[in-house]
């Protein structure tokens, strides 16, 4: 579990131009969930998800692991990192190894994993990310495309075998198809590996339909959380923060509007395609939308 | 681990007052003339009056006083070397010793005056940096170093390649923040162990810092070419530099430190 309360950061706090990109964020992680961290670009979501693996300090306020303080003097850094495993923003620019099996098990072997672990360790990760480890194991990393190296850079997160794993915009940049491909292998160590997962990302639409809550920051402050139906029913203070409600959402709000009774609080075009058709049944032959 | 944190030269902070306000020009030669003449004084009043004279320059900058000083960290260490070794190393009338040291009068004097000179020297140097944008300053010492084209110096190329450099600092040690930053997230600790220990760990850091750095390189020439850049022939520029008379009170002051300079 994973306790934030009342952090704030701020950058060169001594500087003349001091910048305060967190102020008094409070939020609980169960074991298990799926959180999904949204904000516009300079909101503070990295700046936040920083301090959940002690990567920055707080200003003021706390970060719990387990009950314990990260913070705290004496606390072993490395406990936090084997048990958070943090995928920053372009992952793939902190490739630096001859191949890729060397770059994957650099992270274990910072755990203290034994040689004869590593192999095992990194052919599951390169699994779990969808790459074959006989055909990628002896490439280098500078060789592989923006899409392969994005994986890579996970899988060397993932072979550290966290128990939490954060994400900073892992799809960024990439196609739909690379996407769709990440997020679906993510639900998936979900389930098999009971992973607790914290997610930023810009795409609402990506994270509507899987994730158990969302936070939504705003100018470094945690401006609403709660499930994704209640999230999106608030369309005005999500427009505040420069997020769009999906277009399928924007069209049931707009049937609602011209007083259709339609649920407006669908995650999916799938369920915004079952709604329609419900609609469409329910108003017998000549109902026309 | 903030780097950007230490580091100040080329790193503009925009306010705005006095000596922001002053024509580049004037202020890399004023520069220039102040960095000449530090080598001419040798009393402990010359010294004095110059850390006066820079101290003044800080306050009329508006920059934090103690933002300034910690600046000056990044030289300690050569200060403190040249220090040292002038100090241990000249020779004179022997004023303490103790087994192979000896410490001479002269020596304690060429040691304080060497460091001093060095301190000032950085100090008017940020001084310059931190109240002029990189713009600004290449574009003044192409200027200042115009003259020098009639024998065939590249002033235009050299003046582009530190803009380029400067530029590049700060963006370069956010992306060297990031990347150990990404490192440590996956165990790596770049902190203990001896020389050789510590150049290994440091290996995770440099190759990416590197590949980015000539990615960015690669970039910015692309779009240099894209935008038809063709070296500094015939350019004109959007923002020509002015002299005003703020200018000449800058020049008198200076002035009026070299005269004081003589008499003291
Ligand atoms: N190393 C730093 N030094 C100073 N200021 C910083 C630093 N990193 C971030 N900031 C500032 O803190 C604020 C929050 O930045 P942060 O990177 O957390 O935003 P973000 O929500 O992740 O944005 P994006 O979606 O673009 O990644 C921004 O205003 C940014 O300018
Ligand atoms: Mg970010």
């Amino acid at each position: 579990m994973i306790i934030v309360k009342d952090l704030s950061h701020t950058y060169q706090p001594d500087s003349p131009r001091p910048c305060r990109a967190l102020h008094n964020v409070s939020f609980t992680v169960e074991n298990g969930e799926y959180i999904g961290i949204v904000g516009r670009s300079g909101s503070g979501k990295t700046t936040l998800v920083q301090h959940i693996n002690r990567l920055l300090r707080p200003t003021s306020g706390a970060v719990l692991v387990d009950g314990q303080d990260i913070n705290a003097p004496g606390f072993p850094v490395k406990e936090v990192r084997r048990k958070i495993g943090l995928v920053f923003q372009y992952p793939e620019h902190q490739l630096f190894e001859e191949t890729v099996f060397e770059d994957v098990a650099f992270g274990p072997r910072n755990l203290g994993y034994s040689g004869s672990e590593l192999p095992g360790l990194v052919s599951e990760a390169l699994s779990l990310v969808g790459l074959s480890f006989d055909r990628y194991h002896s490439r280098s990393p500078f060789s592989l495309s923006g899409g392969e190296k994005r994986r890579v850079a996970i899988a060397g997160i993932l072979a550290m075998k966290p128990r939490v794993l954060i994400l900073d915009e892992p799809t960024a940049g990439l196609d739909p198809q690379g996407r769709e491909a990440i997020l679906h292998r993510l639900e998936r160590l979900r389930v098999e590996q009971g992973l607790t997962i914290l997610m930023v990302s810009h795409y609402l639409e990506e994270l509507l339909p899987r994730v158990d809550r969302l936070l939504i920051i705003k100018e470094g402050s945690l401006l609403l959380s709660g499930t994704p139906r209640d999230i999106i029913k608030q369309s005005r203070e999500l427009h505040g923060v420069g997020m769009e409600v999906p277009q399928f959402v924007a069209l049931l709000q707009r049937l609602e509007e011209k007083g259709h009774p339609v649920r407006t609080d669908a995650l999916s075009v799938r369920e915004t395609v079952e709604e329609l058709m419900k609609v469409m049944k329910g108003k017998g032959k000549g109902g026309a939308i | 681990m903030e780097l950007s944190k230490q580091i100040l030269i080329g790193q503009y902070i925009p306010l705005d007052s006095w000596i922001h306000s002053l024509d580049a020009r004037v202020k890399i030669a004023l520069v220039l003339v102040l960095s000449v003449i530090i080598f001419f004084v040798d009393t402990g009043k010359g010294l004095g009056l110059c850390f006066a004279f820079l101290l003044l320059g800080v306050l009329l900058s508006r920059i934090p006083f103690f933002y300034f000083v910690r600046g000056m960290r990044v030289i300690a260490f050569l200060v403190l070397t040249t220090a040292l070794l002038n100090l241990f190393l000249v020779k004179g009338e022997t004023v303490w010793s103790w087994q192979f040291l000896t410490i001479s009068k002269e020596g304690v004097q060429i040691s304080l005056l060497m460091s001093s000179r060095l301190l000032f020297l950085f100090g008017v140097t940020s001084l310059l940096t931190l109240t002029t944008s990189p713009i600004a300053l290449t574009d003044g010492t192409e200027r200042v170093l115009f003259p020098l084209t009639l024998v065939g110096f590249p002033a235009h190329e050299l003046a582009l390649m530190m803009t380029i450099a400067l530029r590049f600092v700060p963006t370069l040690l956010l992306e060297a923040e990031k990347i150990t930053k990404a490192q440590m997230a996956r165990g790596a600790d770049f902190a203990p162990g001896g020389l050789a220990q510590k150049a290994k760990s440091l290996v995770p850091l440099l190759v990416p810092l590197f590949v980015s750095a000539f990615h960015r390189a690669d970039e910015l020439a692309t779009a240099m070419e894209a935008r038809c850049y063709r070296g500094g022939k015939n350019r004109t520029r959007m923002k020509e530099l002015r002299s005003d008379y703020n200018d000449l009170v800058a020049v008198l002051l200076v002035l009026g430190l070299v005269c004081l300079l003589q008499v003291v």
